[in-house]
């Protein structure tokens, strides 16, 4: 492991479920710190158990996965380094959207008051501040993702990780969520690890990307190195090219 | 981060699942408070009301003061655990609950919150219940069988055992152990049960000088469902 401890470091990590699907074979990943970095792969390739196992949502054994130098299975500071903003979106529909994101950042630590604060700053950010008191099965399902991202950011995690998160989402939204994300990244310095199953999207936001393929890491690099090793002008023939090999 | 802070963060986490579980239950109180307070009222309208006047006076109180106290554990006991269970598995089935999962909590900080939850609903329900069902069963007599002496363990098992046992109340029963108390509480519920059940084809049977037409259709109805049981009695 180097000085600065990578953002998250997947070390051989095998993930069988209770089925017999093999999820995760060996998979070896390292998200370098203040890297925005890409997980690209077909469904089923293993990137939402990857991100499960980091979060907690998903047992994987000890001393397999670091979040910052700490073990996500052992160590609880691990949670609080990390900010997910899952597949599918689940909001808790008793909750106001102003109370979701509070008590949010109070299941993590945060004083009251505190969250609060952060809390209206970030439905300033994503424009949710008119809808702050209405509960999220009244928001749309932009609205709705906007918001799982901002719950993702309430208590200032250090590693982002994003799991399709405009999946569903309209052209508009996408590009302004790729406008906050980029702004996030560079003035705040918040790694992100972002899936999706848009290539041009990982071409636009990620310095780094990775392909996943049947719980195993296929290839790993800037795009210009993914290019260059699987060639092709653009990210979307490296990748059809890394799938197909 | 220290370990101090770490346990400080993780206090402050469960304090606030807490919170949202006790907000959780006031504000949808028509699932969460109504319906054990109904279910109650309905138990001491059909028990009380219709058999009350029937089966008379037990350990010196009227029927519909004797039961309200157990109706009360009844309304806790069964609130605190369905409370717990119900939004648990909301949370899981509809997927938010790893809104809590990925948070810095252990599995017994989030024991601890929904706990308090249960028992936030439990009590509001208990407390309706006792407001609205006191004033029905006579002032000062409910207060004497909800006092806290004549409801603790210790109580039950005394009446039990002097109800059962002719001679002066062993006084060890008062100093068995907690665990021991409650089991005999919930033997001691369980035959009080029995013997009211068990009076009431007696009194049937009492009342059996009356001539079956002077029966009220309910009273006919019960006293054939019962004719088997008190047969030997009636005669």
């Amino acid at each position: 492991m180097s000085a600065t401890p990578a953002a998250l470091l997947v070390d051989r990590l095998t993930k069988v479920y209770a089925d017999g699907t093999h999820a995760l074979d060996a998979l070896e990943l390292r998200v370098p710190s203040g890297c925005f970095f890409g997980l690209l792969g077909p469904n089923g390739a293993g990137k939402t158990t990857v991100i499960n196992a980091a979060a907690g949502l998903v047992r994987a054994p000890a001393e397999k996965v670091y979040v910052f130098g700490h073990d996500a299975v052992r160590d609880p500071r691990a949670r609080l380094l990390l900010g997910l903003a899952p597949q599918e979106v689940h909001l808790d529909r008793f909750l106001s959207a102003r109370d979701l994101l509070v008590f949010h950042g109070r299941f993590f630590g945060m004083r009251r008051a505190d969250a609060t604060v952060r809390a209206d700053e970030l439905l300033t950010v994503f424009d949710l501040m008119g809808k702050a008191d209405t509960k999220p099965n009244r928001l749309s399902g932009g609205m709705r993702r906007r918001l799982l991202i901002a719950r993702a950011l309430v208590h200032r995690p250090r590693l982002l990780v994003l799991d399709e998160p405009t999946a569903g989402v309209d052209l508009v939204l996408r590009h302004e969520l790729w406008r906050y994300l980029r702004r996030l990244h560079a003035t705040e310095g918040v790694s992100v690890l972002l899936t999706t199953h848009y290539i041009e999207e990982a071409e636009a936001l990620c310095e780094r990307v990775a392909f996943i393929r049947d719980g195993q890491i296929v290839a790993e690099g800037s795009i210009a190195e993914l290019r260059d090793c699987f060639g092709g002008e653009r990210l979307e023939d490296a990748y059809m090219e890394a799938m197909q090999t | 981060m220290t370990t101090a802070t770490l346990r400080d963060v993780q206090r402050r986490g469960t304090l606030a699942l807490a919170a949202r579980e006790s907000q959780r239950v006031v504000v949808l109180w028509t699932q969460t408070i109504l319906p054990p307070v109904v279910t109650a009222l309905l138990f001491l309208a059909v028990f009380g009301g219709a058999l009350g006047s029937r089966v008379g006076e037990i350990e010196g109180l009227p029927y519909l003061t004797f039961i309200l106290p157990g109706l009360l554990v009844l309304t806790v006991a069964g609130s605190a655990f369905s409370n717990n269970s119900t939004s648990l598995f909301q949370a899981k089935s509809e997927g938010y609950i790893e809104d809590v999962l990925t948070s810095p909590l252990q599995p017994w900080h989030f024991t601890l919150a929904y706990m308090a939850g249960g028992l936030v609903r439990a009590f509001a329900a208990a407390a309706v219940l006792a407001a609205i069902a006191t004033p029905l069963t006579g002032g000062s007599r409910t207060r004497r069988s909800l006092s806290p002496r004549s409801c603790s363990p210790g109580s039950f098992s005394r009446r039990s055992v002097s109800s059962r046992a002719s001679g002066p109340t062993p006084s060890t029963s008062t100093r068995s152990s907690p665990t021991l108390s409650w089991c005999r509480s919930r033997c001691s519920a369980a035959s009080s049960t029995r013997r009211a059940l068990s009076m009431s084809p007696g009194l049937l049977s009492r009342g059996s000088t009356r001539s079956s037409t002077s029966l009220t259709r309910p009273e006919q109805v019960l006293r054939a469902f019962t004719k088997p049981l008190c047969g030997s009695r009636s005669r």
